[in-house]
């Protein structure tokens, strides 16, 4: 087994290894919040498959090929057969178990770590099998001549799929990029992007842009649940990135344009931070009762629930830091703020102010389901809405609290057009 | 060997320097000429002078008393809740604001030399963009507003989604560096006025009498006292300096561009603009604003450049409700040339809500303005104004 037939292992290996990993580490997509969403994030996962399995297949190829002629002499080379051997060796193997777990029923989960040990195992195995066979390192190099034949087989099928999948997608950029007419009762907004916002314009009550009484909204975007939102695309300044990352909309903006953008939003604002207040994780889920996540068992703050908390109705769950970060994270870090703890006249109750304290670093430590917000809400501790961001995707990304907005997303056309009659009587304050 | 692992070891050293935050023990003093201190120029020209060491030692002593830099308050327990939100707000600050407006709020951060308009010195205790009249202070909500919403046709980004009570935190620190930065150059002035003489100040300005050096100590503890006392107020009453507008409606100006008579107001109000009120000087015949006297060579109080608005574009720096360009063009513009109408005798109440009209429908109606010939391109691009 040479030496860099091991490197060349590490590659698939590794690669498999955060395929995996992806989902518990934050790299994997966001939950998809628009229809045309859903097809993209379904696209995106066939392109995945099959540049995936190709990748981890020729990365394996790669290290068996360095193995299979570092052990053989320049006299066998001209007879040996690598192909074959890699095929019966590695390939047939590898895609018949492959098979097998695709179609014997399980349950997802399992298929997918049984898929992740099937890539990562078998290879390992396989460089057992062969590590006791010393390689013996031949001096003189010697030619190879190329193989026409596969290198034409290695053209036309990329060619092909890339063909396939052209032909695959198309529905969806037609979708996407030449829309049927924008509906009748639908508004656009115009949404410019200058360094460093997001300026929203919206017609006012005469229903015309470009008119006295346009509403003018720096960083806020509202749209209704279920319905098509348009969009104007302009930029004032430079080249801008209009992204909604849960929406999959990512569309840039530029100077002397105006480009259109459309999407729909399943879910509200409301029902997403609803949601986002409760676990979907399934060991951190409990429909019934209260969840907190702590640090460990001997955290305070089990102590102080269970003593304030009907303990029946509370689960304690020790949970790892990657975790908390990773929730942290996936509810944007500020989703609890305590109410009052920088005021004399209201000050915590000094558990609750341990519950909801900050680390030294202003971290988040520690989530709360609704139930135990609702129980201190007002006095003690108030969520912070979790929003549908509105970033730019172009360099300004980074600068100035990366160029964030917000997407609000109203259950019913009626209160979006509340919010648009209160905007409106706000920007006509006279007084 | 031994040179990659000194070049490693060196560059681990720049990143350990250029990561630790470290805040000085107090505000730093600032830099001024003496031309910005007094306004007067000199044959020898404008430089600046160096503070005899007992009389910097006495105004940065002096300052720190009055304004104590928040991150050195530790104690948590002795903190009032005023303290606390300063804190809070400093931290905030330094997040947010600081790369641009500079730890002591001078304008003069590090990207603040890069930006057009520059980032506002708060030092002057002069703000443009507020409610009260053009020589009273913002009310915090003023300061809140501009965090919020931003200003438009600057580099001022807004803060929207901070929440409430960081952004008046934020506020807040603002009005304590402002508040700061006044006194600071009120005691500066002290000195080059009091001090001594212009020309003995640039031949040397360590030069001071014994006898003179403790008059000026005296009055300098002095004047701290009494002016802090009265920009502490002048802060306070901002709010009894608001600029109430009468109704519109009770003068006969419709605000609703759907009403009949709106047609009616925004005529009126061009009169005014190209008659009484005497916009065009500046603002152009067409609204784009002139270059020459007045014009796009204007600087304002700070010495940058600060030609006339593009009226055309309706970037609002100030804000854009009717009741926010009426106290514009009722009060003008602080530290610019601008001047406020409400003085001028020619110049109606009735008058300014016309031209408050006027220029709403003109971003989108500029032939409202147009002289006949093609349209001149516009003077400022939309980029910078
Ligand atoms: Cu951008």
């Amino acid at each position: 087994m040479s030496k860099w037939s091991l490197f060349f292992l590490t590659v698939p290996v590794a690669g498999v290894a955060i395929f995996a990993a992806a989902e518990y580490i934050g790299w994997s997509l966001p939950p998809v919040q628009s229809t045309l969403g859903r097809e993209i994030d379904h696209l995106y996962y066939v392109v995945l498959a099959i540049t995936g399995v190709t990748f981890i297949f020729t990365q394996l190829g790669l290290a068996f090929l360095v193995s299979f002629y570092a052990r053989r002499r320049p006299a066998e080379m001209e007879s040996a057969n690598p192909i074959a051997t890699m095929l019966f060796w590695l390939i047939v193997p590898m895609a018949g178990f492959g098979l097998l777990l695709y179609w014997f029923p399980m349950p997802a989960e399992s298929r997918l770590w049984m898929g992740v040990s099937l890539a990562v195992g078998w290879p390992l195995v396989l460089s057992l099998l062969v590590s006791g066979r010393s390689a013996r390192v031949s001096s003189t190099a010697w030619h190879l001549h190329g193989n026409n034949t596969l290198e034409t087989v290695w053209t036309i099928v990329p060619a092909i799929i890339f063909i396939g999948l052209a032909i695959y997608q198309y529905p969806t950029w037609k979708q996407l990029r030449y829309p049927k007419e924008r509906p009748v009762d639908v508004q656009p907004v115009r949404v410019i992007g200058r360094q460093f916002e997001w300026r929203m314009v919206y017609a006012g009550r005469d229903q015309k842009l470009d008119t006295a009484d346009d509403l003018v909204v720096a960083n806020e975007l509202h749209v209704v649940k279920g319905k098509e939102a348009w969009i104007d695309l302009r930029a004032m300044d430079v080249l801008h990135s209009f992204f909604l990352p849960l929406h999959r909309v990512k569309q840039d903006a530029v100077p002397g344009l105006t480009i259109p953008v459309w999407f729909d939003s399943l879910e509200s604002s409301w029902e997403f931070q609803e949601k986002g207040l409760l676990f979907e994780e399934e060991d951190l889920l409990d429909p019934a009762g209260l969840v907190a996540v702590i640090q460990s068992a001997s955290d305070p703050a089990s102590a102080f629930l269970k003593e304030k908390i009907d303990p029946g109705a509370l689960q304690l769950r020790a949970s790892s830091k990657t975790l908390v970060a990773a929730f942290n994270a996936l509810l944007a870090l500020d989703s609890l703020e305590p109410l009052a703890a920088d005021s004399d006249e209201k000050p915590l109750p000094l558990e609750l102010r341990q519950l909801a304290g900050t680390n030294p670093k202003g971290d988040r430590r520690r989530l709360f389901h609704r139930k135990l917000i609702d129980r201190f809400a007002g006095d003690y501790l108030r969520p912070v809405g979790r929003d549908f961001d509105i970033v730019c995707a172009e360099l300004c990304g980074w600068g100035h609290y990366k160029m964030k907005g917000r997407l609000f997303v109203h259950d019913t056309p009626e209160l979006l057009a509340e919010w648009m009659e209160a905007t409106a009587r706000q920007q006509e304050v006279t007084q | 060997m031994t040179v990659l692992a000194t070049g490693v070891s060196s560059i681990l050293l720049l990143f350990s320097l250029g990561c630790a935050k470290q805040f000085p023990s107090t505000f730093p003093l600032s830099h001024y000429t003496r031309g910005q201190l007094t306004g007067e120029t000199s044959p020898a020209g404008d430089r600046s002078f160096t503070l005899p060491s007992p009389i910097r030692a006495k105004v940065e002593e002096t300052l720190d008393q009055a304004f104590p830099a928040p991150w050195t308050w530790t104690n948590q327990s002795e903190l009032s809740v005023e303290q606390k939100t300063l804190i809070k707000g400093q931290q905030l600050y330094q997040q947010h604001c600081v790369h641009c407006h500079g730890l002591s709020g001078g304008g003069d951060g590090p990207t603040a030399a890069s930006l057009i308009p520059r980032p506002r010195d708060f030092r002057r205790g002069i703000f443009k963009w507020k409610s009260t009249a053009s020589r009273a202070k913002p009310t915090r909500e003023d300061l809140v507003a501009i965090l919020r919403d931003g200003a438009i046709g600057t580099s001022m980004p807004p803060f929207a989604l901070l929440t409430d009570d960081k952004l008046n935190a934020m506020a807040e620190y603002v009005a304590y560096l402002s508040k700061r930065g006044e006194l600071e150059r009120q005691l500066l002035v002290i000195y080059s006025q009091e001090g001594s003489s212009q020309e003995e100040l640039l031949a040397n300005g360590e030069s001071i009498s014994d006898a003179d050096k403790e008059d000026l100590l005296e009055l300098i503890a002095e004047t701290a006292l009494e002016q802090k006392e009265v920009i502490t107020e002048s802060w306070q009453e901002a709010a009894e300096s608001i600029v109430e507008a009468e109704d519109p409606a009770s003068l006969g100006v419709p605000l609703d561009i759907t009403s009949k008579e709106f047609e009616a107001s925004v005529l009126k109000g061009r009169d005014v603009y190209r008659g009484d009120a005497g916009c065009k000087k500046c603002h152009g015949e067409d609204g784009r604003g002139v270059a020459g006297l007045n014009g796009a060579d204007a600087v304002d109080l700070w010495g940058y450049p600060n030609p006339p608005r593009n009226l055309t574009l309706g970037l609002w720096r100030g804000g854009r409700q009717p009741i926010d360009l009426y106290r514009r063009i009722h009060e003008g513009i602080a530290g610019s040339s601008m001047p406020g109408q409400g003085s001028n005798p020619k110049v109606s109440k009735k008058d300014i809500w016309d031209l408050v009209n006027f220029l709403r429908v003109l971003p989108s109606r500029p032939e409202l303005l147009s002289t006949g010939e093609n349209p001149s391109p516009s003077v400022a691009s939309t980029t910078n104004h």
